[in-house]
């Protein structure tokens, strides 16, 4: 998994490319853990990412209750077989899709 | 670039060593039976008593077929139904095995009740001391038919739950209970030849209790099923456990042809010598029985889930250890013959002793060689090869030992028979050779040609991938294996996506729970098939008992990642099937 990251003002921007498993989600947790507090507003970039399972769910869903009140969590470029997967789970309610 | 991951039978290999214990206890009962009635019959009636139990055994041998045959057949239709997650007619078969050995019970107990009063036991035997004794002890067994006949049928379906502790409690109760109610029945209150019998039936209607205790209770997965059950599903239980009760009557003709060929070559010390070879290599021979016992629920549920990489296993378990087990007991009775038979005859210099001896160096080793054709034979009844099934226990039942006993008997004695039995194995394990080269035209390479496992059994090789799961990062690796498989397989994208996922998400949690929950090393068995358009994932896991239905439905609002890739596969599967088969979660996905 590649991840590329950058904060502007208070939005962090997250792009990840490849598979986010049970492997790769500590990773992911790591690289955005530092700026996390800072941000109000995530946005993940999933253009290039091929396959989420509940470990990377569990990611977006920790960005969300770290932003909550203050701002929101979109994510961009969802695949539709990945949104499938955001849309059953019950998490596509409280995120922003474009 | 993936690590390899290949399926290496382990887990069989775990469930096997985990069944076998119970199945040999459940084999040692009736030895235990035997030897306390014995001791109570010899030591408080007298020898008319243990003569009347003598008498009696042929009555007891046909009860004990019968109710073989119906254990035999209905666990191996069972463990195919299971297999195939056909839980309902698995249930179907659950009752028609069990109104069937109702039905015999009752009529073979009305048997035993007519025989007293129409006087129908002076066939067995005219001495009219033994005759009172054997009255007595047939009323006293009548008593015990329905909780013997009934209860290995209920001990045969609790294997296949694995319900182990339950089985321990029932047959530990029974051999507590069997020798107070001797001690009370017959030395006490001497109730003579009845008090034997009776102290059986008590035990045993203890131990069918505490077994039907379970099946009453809510736990149980089996229920009693009467609807749906079909016209044929007797005939097929009946048809698929006869072998093995042809087989009984086999091994009777053959102890009579022994019997009338022993005194003449070797004589009353050749009788003697090999009655005891016999009393003391059986009490070992209940292992190879229970190993056969584990194969038979094995291979019937891998030929219900068409699973050849575990059918396989099991014949390779066999080889790998069950084989060398029973060799270096063999050997090691072998070894120790000379001090063995002094615990039943003193003078090394009589007839008796020298035949004995070599009775325990030679008897033992056909317990090793046996097991390729109790496998063999096992297999193909259960995959339906009546004619092979047919051939090999005539053979084995008393063709082979019969002939060679013919030819050597008169020349080497009792010696002849030793041999005859060895060679009759030997003959008996290269038949099956033989059967397989003339089925694949070819001396068998693999454990499907020796088998002759048919083609067009289960999915073929390149259509399935089977791997064994030891820690998380086989996890991810499997769950990208199955992702290359399907595309491989020209599945779409999304029903490729969805198996790497369902895969990642119960193995995963199987790993992160299961593994966790004792301080055991456990693994997960899985199998990717592709049959026709359906793609099948198989998760077998040898962890606690888990239901992930029962984790399906559970949102927790605080927590929405709770459950959450069971909540995933359950609602973008296709159709989600679990069972408790032997003690392992066995998950079907069909996606």
């Amino acid at each position: 998994m590649k991840i590329e990251k950058k904060l502007e003002g208070k939005n962090l921007y997250v792009a990840i490319e490849g598979r986010l498993d049970t492997n790769s989600a500590p990773e992911l947790e790591a690289a955005m853990n530092p700026e996390l507090d800072s941000a109000d507003n995530v946005v993940f970039d999933m253009k290039k990412l091929d396959y989420v399972t509940s470990a990377g769910l569990r990611i977006v869903l920790n960005a969300k209750k770290s932003v909550n009140g203050r701002g929101e969590v979109t994510l961009r470029n969802v695949s539709p077989v990945i949104k499938e997967v955001f849309e059953i789970t019950g998490f596509a309610a409280f995120l922003k899709f474009e | 670039m993936t690590r390899e991951i290949r399926a290496d039978g382990n887990l069989i290999t775990r469930v096997f060593f985990r069944l076998l214990p119970i199945q040999i206890l459940l084999a040692a009962i009736n030895a235990v039976n035997n030897t306390v009635s014995s001791l109570f019959a010899t030591n408080s009636v007298g020898s008319a008593a243990m003569s009347a139990i003598g008498f009696y055994n042929p009555i007891n041998t046909l009860m004990c077929a019968v109710t073989g045959l119906f254990v035999c057949g209905s666990q191996i239709i069972c463990g195919k139904y299971m297999g195939a997650n056909q839980m309902d007619k698995t249930e179907n078969v659950f009752a028609v095995d069990i109104l069937s050995s109702l039905m015999f019970s009752i009529f073979y107990i009305a048997l035993h009740l007519l025989a007293v009063p129409f006087g129908w036991m002076g066939l067995f035997t005219k001495d009219p001391e033994v005759r009172v004794y054997l009255d007595q002890y047939v009323l006293g067994r009548a008593i015990g038919i329905i909780p013997y006949v009934l209860g290995q049928q209920l001990a045969a379906f609790l294997s296949l739950e694995n319900k182990t502790i339950r089985t321990t409690i029932a047959s530990v109760a029974f051999i507590v209970v069997n020798f107070i109610t001797n001690f009370l029945f017959v030395s006490q209150w001497k109730m003579q030849a009845f008090g034997l019998a009776l102290a059986s039936s008590v035990g045993l209607w203890v131990f069918f209790l505490i077994e039907l205790a379970y099946f009453l209770g809510r736990k149980s997965m089996m229920k009693i099923r009467f609807k749906g059950i079909k016209k044929g599903d007797f005939a097929h239980i009946f048809t698929t456990g006869l072998p093995g009760a042809l087989g009984d009557g086999y091994q009777t003709i053959r102890g009579i042809i022994l019997n009338a060929l022993i005194p003449v070559y070797a004589g009353s010390a050749g009788m003697s010598a090999l009655s005891t070879t016999n009393s003391f290599v059986g009490l070992f021979w209940t292992i190879p029985s229970a190993m056969l016992v584990v194969s038979r629920m094995l291979m019937s549920v891998s030929i219900g889930e068409e699973d050849r990489r575990s059918l396989t296993d099991v014949m390779r378990h066999m080889f790998k250890w069950s084989i060398p087990i029973m060799s270096v007991i063999a050997i090691a009775i072998a070894l120790l013959a000379e001090p063995i038979t002094n615990l039943y005859y003193h003078d090394p210099t009589e007839t008796v002793y020298k035949m004995t001896v070599w009775g325990m160096r030679l008897m033992p080793l056909v317990m090793p060689l046996a097991l390729p054709t109790m496998n063999g034979v096992c297999y193909a009844q259960s995959s339906g090869k009546h004619v092979l099934v047919n051939i090999m226990t005539a053979f084995d039942g008393f063709i082979g030992v019969c002939l060679f006993s013919l030819i050597l008997v008169p020349a080497i004695s009792i010696n002849g028979v030793y041999w005859a039995t060895i060679l009759n194995s030997i003959f008996a394990d290269l038949i099956l050779v033989i059967y397989s080269i003339i089925r694949n035209k070819r001396f068998p390479r693999t454990m499907d040609d020796y088998m002759v496992i048919p083609a067009d059994f289960g999915v073929e090789e390149g259509d399935r991938i089977d791997m064994t799961v030891r820690d998380m990062e086989d996890v991810v690796t499997i769950s990208m294996k199955v992702n290359e498989f399907c595309r491989e397989k020209g599945i779409d994208e999304k029903r490729a996506y969805h198996a790497s996922l369902f895969m990642e998400e119960m193995a995963g949690n199987v790993v992160d729970h299961g593994f966790k929950k004792d301080n055991r090393t456990h693994l997960i068995d899985i199998r990717v098939a592709k049959k026709n358009n359906d793609l099948i994932l198989r998760i077998k896991d040898d962890c606690k008992p888990f239901d992930p239905a029962s984790m399906k439905d559970l949102f927790d609002k605080d927590d929405p990642a709770k459950n959450m890739g069971i909540r995933m596969i359950y609602a973008m599967a296709e159709k989600v099937e679990y069972h408790n088969i032997l003690g392992l979660n066995v998950l079907t996905i069909r996606v």
